[in-house]
């Protein structure tokens, strides 16, 4: 079964990667890329809470500062976050999954990867040549006065928005054409179903912080006025139109990680998914509501008290069908026969760190709470626990469930063990404490605080230690894994799903002969199939 | 023939008759456009746009013949920008909106009222623009 | 697997008809992307049309509805010929469609034209978003309603521009003779785009030229 030829070593040569139409191919080098990013943009994280260690400043300027803050949120959230899970695990396996030898537009799906890489250049441009300090929100009226390198870092994300875009389309299309004949819509895995979703909202909501930035270009270049009060304009105006993209995106990054996990379930349960069709509904409809809600990120930014509480309403909702996704995996457990790997893991923690995030976004959500948290670090503790306690701890646990197939290596368990404790307990050090400072009244983007808050702060800081050597040990084993790994067999996890059907790693045409002829659900196995 | 599927050519009397007829409202909208009919001009003019543009559509684009899942998509996604546009005119258009009806069912003698409410436009070197969506809120 | 030995096929196709459906949705859904980019300028433009009524109407006497209205009708007629356009190919008549594509790309350039000499007035009388703003007017925000308008029709002249393109590529590969009943999707696909500029027209030329 092993060395054979597979996609890794079928050509030959640097070019035969950047100009490869190969799907598997794509989804790697995407994989290097937002692994990259995620690196750089931990970088400033460290750095940021280094700052905070202390009440008055350490070593950075306020400016400086905010410069950091800015980079790192805009770097992890349109280079890392967004395009992480769909574009790297979801381009390796959503054709897999739907027994297709590649997606519909192979080389569009090379252009986006370019294309991304291009915004990045772009961003990293801004970094260089005079650090943009407006937060990765953009505000105006700040965005358009400031002297900082905002259009390189708008111009980067507007380039990046492009890439999104055509990876959505890529994805809805291949979904709609290229499913293996027997595979109906109720027969696709779930990770499909969500990476669907994704793409639904990645088509519909990124062409308008497309549009957005570019009137914030042509603000800050032309003076078109429709953003800067000093020219008659709103800048509630542009919160709304940023908005309306950023709040639906976070169901860009956390739907894909939902997918993911559903996947890690039910192989690691040996069980049939719990709910499989609520399942795939309310990845829909979390798409649909999430278009519903942008507003509550403008409570207190003087929008109508009308709009107000109608998007405190509508706020609600969208918690539904999140709920049912947590009930349903937690049922999936139950009489499962668990198999503790980290995979799993980091499955656990999923459950647990996301179903916190989720309860204080509710809480946020309601109307007269939210006046006093907003802008405290109760609100960044409330999104880094669904951004990285739902996100990256989801690709963390594709990553590990994936990476034999992937690669044909398998990795040490034990280490894998070892730094799932250094990641979940620095994690929790770092943001749980937030959510106590932030209801205190700690603001968030300060470089200097009052020295009551010392202690939160330091407890905070030693947490991004702890987490950073977890990170670090991550990438160890796993490069090691590259190099000197056991041989990884077709299935080691005894899954039931496609993917781990055929070779570990994938031929390039993903099956050798025919296209396989799909009958069966996604999780048939012996339990919980009524 | 189930495998080979041929092309469905759209009759020429659709696209002959779509031409005409877009001629006839483009000229239809700029005739009513020349009359003066207060608010009502701007809802004619999108009413005949929305013609034209189903004309377009259905027939120039084809989509009268099309998938059923590429119609699910265009009308779809007008749906999302329907959303977005009803919100934010909502939001827009109310934003003054509690301070009036605050006051009324209070009776609160606020200092701070929301600019457009009535007379303090500062100097009044403004050329009598007035706000219409404020001006609607605080003329009852 | 059915290998077909039409070379118009990719090798991850099992047949034209799924290439061609694929290919197809693909476009829509661009075609969708593209109207949620154009929707927020139509929501700016209602908000500031829904704030400052009166200065929308007298600011639009400054643009010439004549102009406007004779843009409007080249574009309707540049849809009707890429439309016959495609019939055209689909009917294999290789010359017939190579000319219904200059005529649309005659109409494009005539568009420009007179987008041109429309902005060239405007520039002149000072009529620009407001670091230039420089025209005469009773109104103070009246730069406001030359942003968005710079903004909506620059945008949309650029996809003049960008369909412009297209349409040459398509004459040079009409030309050759890659089109027929059989394959056809490029026309097709830039057919969809180009209608899409033209609906995008249909919405600005009464909200720009014809307030009333
Ligand atoms: C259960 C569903 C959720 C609800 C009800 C919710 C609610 C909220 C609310 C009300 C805010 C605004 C807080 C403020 O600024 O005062 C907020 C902020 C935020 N949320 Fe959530 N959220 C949910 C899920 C998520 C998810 C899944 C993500 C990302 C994966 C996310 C990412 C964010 C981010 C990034 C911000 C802050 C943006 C900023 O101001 O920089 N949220 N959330
Ligand atoms: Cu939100």
């Amino acid at each position: 079964m092993s060395s054979g030829t597979n996609y890794i070593n079928a050509t030959k040569g640097i070019k035969s990667w950047i100009f490869t139409v190969d799907h598997k191919r794509i989804g790697i080098m995407y994989l290097a890329f937002v692994l990259l990013a995620f690196f750089l943009g931990g970088m400033f994280a460290i750095l940021l809470r280094l700052e905070l260690l202390t009440p008055s400043a350490l070593y950075l300027t306020a400016k400086q500062y905010n410069q950091a803050f800015t980079l790192h949120g805009a770097i992890m959230v349109f280079l890392f976050i967004v395009p992480s899970i769909p574009a790297s695990l979801g381009n390796f396996f959503l054709p897999i999954q739907l027994g297709a030898i590649d997606v519909a537009f192979p080389k569009l799906n090379l252009a986006s990867l370019w294309i991304y890489v291009i915004g990045a250049v772009f961003c990293f441009y801004s970094i260089i040549g005079g650090s943009v300090d407006t937060g990765w929100t953009f505000y105006t009226p700040y965005s358009s006065s400031t002297d900082t390198s905002v259009i390189p870092m708008i111009m980067g994300v507007f380039i990046l928005g492009f890439s999104s875009i055509l990876t959505g389309i890529n994805f809805i299309v291949t979904v709609h054409k290229m499913r293996a004949p027997g595979l109906s819509w109720f027969k696709m895995p779930l990770f499909i179903w969500t990476l669907y979703s994704t793409a639904i909202i990645q088509v519909l909501a990124t062409p308008v912080l497309a549009i957005t930035v570019l009137l914030l270009m042509l603000e800050r270049t032309i003076g078109i006025g429709i953003f800067d009060p000093a020219l008659g304009g709103d800048p509630v105006l542009f919160q709304h139109f940023f908005w309306f993209y950023s709040h639906p995106a976070v169901y860009i990054m956390i739907l894909p990680a939902m997918g993911v996990i559903s996947e890690v379930v039910a192989t690691f349960c040996k069980k049939k998914l719990f709910g499989y069709e609520l399942m795939a509904y309310s990845s829909m409809a979390i798409a649909f509501i999430s278009f519903l809600v942008w507003g509550h990120h403008l409570y207190v930014s003087g929008q109508s008290p009308y709009a107000t509480m109608l998007f405190s309403l509508l706020t609600f909702l969208v918690g539904i069908p999140s709920g049912i996704k947590v009930f349903n995996w937690i049922a999936t457990m139950y009489t499962g026969s668990i198999d503790l790997k980290s995979p799993f893991l980091y499955f656990l923690s999923f459950i647990f760190l996301f179903t916190i995030g989720g309860f204080t976004g509710v809480v946020l959500g309601s109307l007269s709470l939210d006046i006093h948290l907003h802008d405290t670090y109760f609100v960044v503790a409330h999104f880094h626990y669904v951004m990285m306690g739902g996100t990256v701890m989801a690709f963390l646990a594709g990553l590990h469930y994936w990476w034999p197939k992937m690669f044909g290596k398998m990795y040490s368990e034990v280490a894998a063990r070892i730094a799932f404790i250094f990641v979940f307990v620095g994690f929790n050090m770092v943001f749980f404490i937030q959510f106590i400072m932030g209801s205190k009244g700690m603001p968030r983007r300060y470089y200097n605080y009052l020295p009551e808050f010392q202690p939160y702060h330091v407890v905070s800081t030693i947490g991004s230690w702890i987490l950073a050597v977890g990170f670090f040990i991550i990438l160890g084993y796993f490069i090691h894994s590259l190099m000197k790994g056991k041989q990884a067999p077709p299935n080691p996890w005894g899954s039931s799903a496609m993917e781990w059907k055929i070779a570990s790693p994938p031929t390039t045409f993903n099956f050798d002969e025919n296209l396989p002829y799909i009958d069966h659900g996604p999780y048939d196995y012996p339990k919980g199939n009524s | 023939m189930s495998d080979k599927h041929e092309h469905f050519v759209i009759p020429l009397k659709y696209y002959v008759f779509t031409l005409i007829a877009l001629l006839i409202l483009t000229v239809v909208t700029v005739a009513v456009a020349q009359v003066d009919l207060g608010w009502l001009n701007i809802y004619i003019a999108m009413f005949v746009a929305m013609i034209k543009a189903a004309f377009v559509i259905f027939f120039f684009m084809g989509v009268r013949w099309d998938e059923s899942f590429n119609k699910i998509a265009l009308f779809g996604c007008l749906l999302f920008v329907l959303i977005f546009f009803v919100i934010v005119i909502a939001d827009v258009s109310t934003r003054g909106g509690v301070y009036s009806s605050e006051s009324e069912m209070f009776d609160i003698q606020s200092p701070v009222r929301p600019i457009g409410e009535g007379g303090h436009h500062g100097d009044s070197s403004h050329h009598g623009e007035s706000d219409s969506y404020k001006s609607s809120s605080s003329s009852h | 697997m059915s290998q077909s030995d039409n070379s118009t096929v990719a090798h991850h196709f099992e047949h034209a008809h799924q290439q061609f459906s694929a290919a197809k949705l693909g476009m829509w859904l661009f075609i969708v992307q593209e109207i949620l980019f154009f929707s927020a300028l139509f929501v700016a433009y209602a908000v500031y049309r829904g704030l400052h009524p009166e200065m929308f109407i007298d600011a639009h006497h400054h643009l010439s509805w004549k102009m406007g209205g004779t843009n409007t009708l080249v574009l309707i007629i540049s849809s009707f010929t890429m439309a016959m356009s495609i019939r055209a190919a689909q009917l294999n008549q290789r010359m017939a469609s190579f000319w219904y594509l200059f005529t649309t790309l005659l109409c494009a350039c005539m568009f420009m034209v007179i987008k041109f000499f429309e902005y060239a007035e405007k520039i002149h009388h000072g009529y620009l978003p407001s670091f230039w703003f420089s025209g005469e007017g009773v109104y103070e925000t009246m730069h406001i309603f030359f942003g968005i308008y710079f903004t909506m029709t620059g945008l949309h002249g650029l996809h003049v521009l960008v369909g412009m393109g297209l349409i040459i590529w398509l004459m040079i590969e009409t030309y050759k003779g890659r089109y027929n009943s059989e394959y056809f999707t490029p026309v097709e696909m830039v057919g969809l785009y180009w209608h899409l500029v033209d609906l995008i027209w249909i919405f600005l030329f009464p909200l720009l030229y014809l307030i009333g």
